[in-house]
């Protein structure tokens, strides 16, 4: 080369793209060290290619997310029985994680005998604000415990009663017909055998929000007096069902009042639960209730300022906890001023 | 590449001139091709095909007799569908995410990981269609966790080759666009770089 000719190297695209491919999948698989995050913070400046190249490849590892919709086709056009295989392969692997939790959790399970497996649980779990937790029960069914909420679990012999004390959380129930499978939130009773289902209990008006996305429910009265706790009745529920749901079904109840059951679309049942992945989806709702529903992952209060920007329609997805990235995006996009007062409010208003 | 997607690729014309026993138009014959695809391809990922054409083609003509039975049932059901209401980002943004174009996508995005090889089709499969962490993953094809990262790093490589084949751009939407698009796009990418952590 040249003397005194400066050679610099122009980035090509394939090298960048196949080391921001490494990155990728590097921070996919583990968390990155310290020293590795700040060379990925170097290499990220090396070229405004390299951001690009590393933005078009999250976004596509991103939006392969869409292959999850693969799950909720109608298998009724299938020619082959796939269900009992999925569900074998699911739950091997739930089970696998029941078997790690059984030496963590250690003196709270025990398994009766060898053969006949009955295993008990009596245990609590809670989240904070932005936390989910995903819970291995030990019979292989499994929860998601959404923001800010709090279960107990209590498995006898005759029962796996879960109480739902505050929040949100999605089950999926391994069938056992002989211990019916009950989430008590509130006045109500969310009984399955095998299936998977949210139950939502919102405490401002003691109803409970039903999603069933696979299998069957039914929605149980409960009177307030008889005990709270989900342990407090280990019979069977005596009372009559108040309806029974199937998949795609969501209701809102409050002991004998059935405020609503409606079918969903595929697409609304996919946004509500799209909690599950991390996202909150929104199509068209309100600023107003979309603030709302994000101030449940969030200890930040929201104010708006004007009125005639509460009613705004808002669509998209936010990755849940991100309170900044949503802020951001209703700044940018939906053009509304956005103003921190301090570390637990925010202003919102009309930008002229 | 996948055995359902060679066949969907091999015989595709044929499985069209099958479908036309069922439909009377076009766009419901492709439709149909895609969707008996789709399936057969989201069965493939948990059991192992033998006969991949004759898969496709049952599968084709279960969707199709389902598909017309429950098209003369309810007329009403495609209106419900469809949420009303002007929403202030682009129409075509959101329905690009969720609704109609989303099948397009879907099927798109499926295409691109059947073309991956075996191991790493298995990989992203077990990540985005079964939801397993890479952990899991590797426990289950027996394989270590830097072997998963490297299906991880070719194979996204590989797909975002092919979706930009065939015209799919990330964030292109955002670029031509700026003042009205941008919510899901944008923070698709805000979404993209945090989800890791």
């Amino acid at each position: 080369m040249t003397d005194g000719t400066k050679i610099v190297d122009l980035p090509d695209r394939e090298t960048v793209r196949r080391e921001a491919g490494g990155w990728l999948a590097r921070r996919e698989t583990r968390p990155l060290s310290q020293s590795e995050a700040a060379e990925f913070a170097a290499w990220l400046k090396q070229s405004p290619l390299h951001t690009e190249e590393f933005e078009r490849l999250s976004g596509v590892w991103g939006d392969l997310d869409i292959l999850d919709e693969l799950n909720y086709l109608d298998s009724a056009s299938e020619s082959e029985p796939k269900a009992p295989a999925r569900f074998w392969e699911r739950r091997q692997v739930v089970s696998a994680l029941a078997a790690s939790l059984l030496v963590l959790v250690g003196g709270a399970v025990i398994y009766q005998t060898a053969f006949e497996r009955v295993p008990l649980q009596d245990e609590a779990f809670a989240t904070d604000f932005g936390e989910q937790k995903t819970i291995a029960l030990v019979d292989g069914s499994s929860l998601i415990l959404n923001t800010d909420s709090e279960v107990e679990v209590v498995y006898s012999r005759q029962a796996r009663d879960v109480r739902l004390v505050r929040g949100e959380a999605h089950f999926e129930v391994v069938e056992d017909t002989k211990r019916p499978f009950s989430v008590y939130a509130g006045e109500g009773i969310v009984r399955a055998v095998g299936t998977a289902f949210t139950v939502r209990f919102r405490e401002e008006t003691q109803f409970v929000e039903v999603t069933v996305s696979e299998g069957r429910v039914e929605l149980i009265p409960q009177g307030s007096a008889d005990g709270n706790a989900a342990g407090a009745s280990t019979e069977a529920p005596s009372r009559e069902p108040l309806v029974e749901m199937t998949a795609g079904d969501n209701a809102v109840f409050k002991q004998e009042v059935l405020k609503h059951i409606t079918e969903l679309p595929r697409a609304e049942l996919n946004r509500k639960l799209s909690w599950r992945r991390g996202l909150l989806a929104f199509a068209g709702e309100p600023l107003g209730e979309v603030l709302n529903e994000v101030a449940r992952y969030t200890d930040v209060d929201f104010k708006i300022e004007d009125p005639a920007i509460e009613a705004l329609p808002i669509g998209g997805y936010f990755k849940v906890g991100e309170v900044d990235g949503l802020l951001r995006a209703l700044e940018e996009t939906f053009e509304i001023g956005v103003e921190r007062i301090d570390d637990g409010r925010v202003r919102l208003y009309q930008k002229t | 590449m996948s055995s359902i997607y060679k066949a969907y690729r091999e015989h595709g014309a044929a499985l069209k001139r099958f479908l036309w026993r069922y439909y009377k138009r076009a766009e419901d014959v492709e439709d149909a091709a895609q969707e008996a695809f789709l399936r057969a391809f989201a069965a493939e990922a948990r059991k192992e095909i033998r006969a991949p054409k004759e898969f496709l083609f049952q599968t084709a003509k279960h969707y199709a007799l389902n598909d017309i039975e429950k098209k003369t049932n309810s007329s009403t059901d495609y209106l419900a569908d469809f949420e009303a209401g002007p929403v202030l980002q682009d129409e075509a943004q959101l329905g690009a995410d969720e609704e109609l174009a989303g099948r397009q996508k879907l099927a798109m995005f499926a295409e691109a990981v059947a073309e991956l090889p075996p191991q790493c089709r298995r990989v992203f499969m077990l990540r985005k269609f079964d939801g397993l962490k890479v952990k899991d993953i590797a426990k289950r094809l027996d394989i270590t966790v830097s072997a998963v990262e490297k299906h991880i790093a070719t194979g996204v490589i590989k797909c975002a080759d092919y979706l930009e084949e065939r015209g799919y751009e990330v964030g292109s939407a955002k670029r031509s666009n700026k003042s009205r698009q941008g919510s899901a796009d944008g923070n698709a990418k805000i979404l993209a770089y945090q989800s890791d952590d």
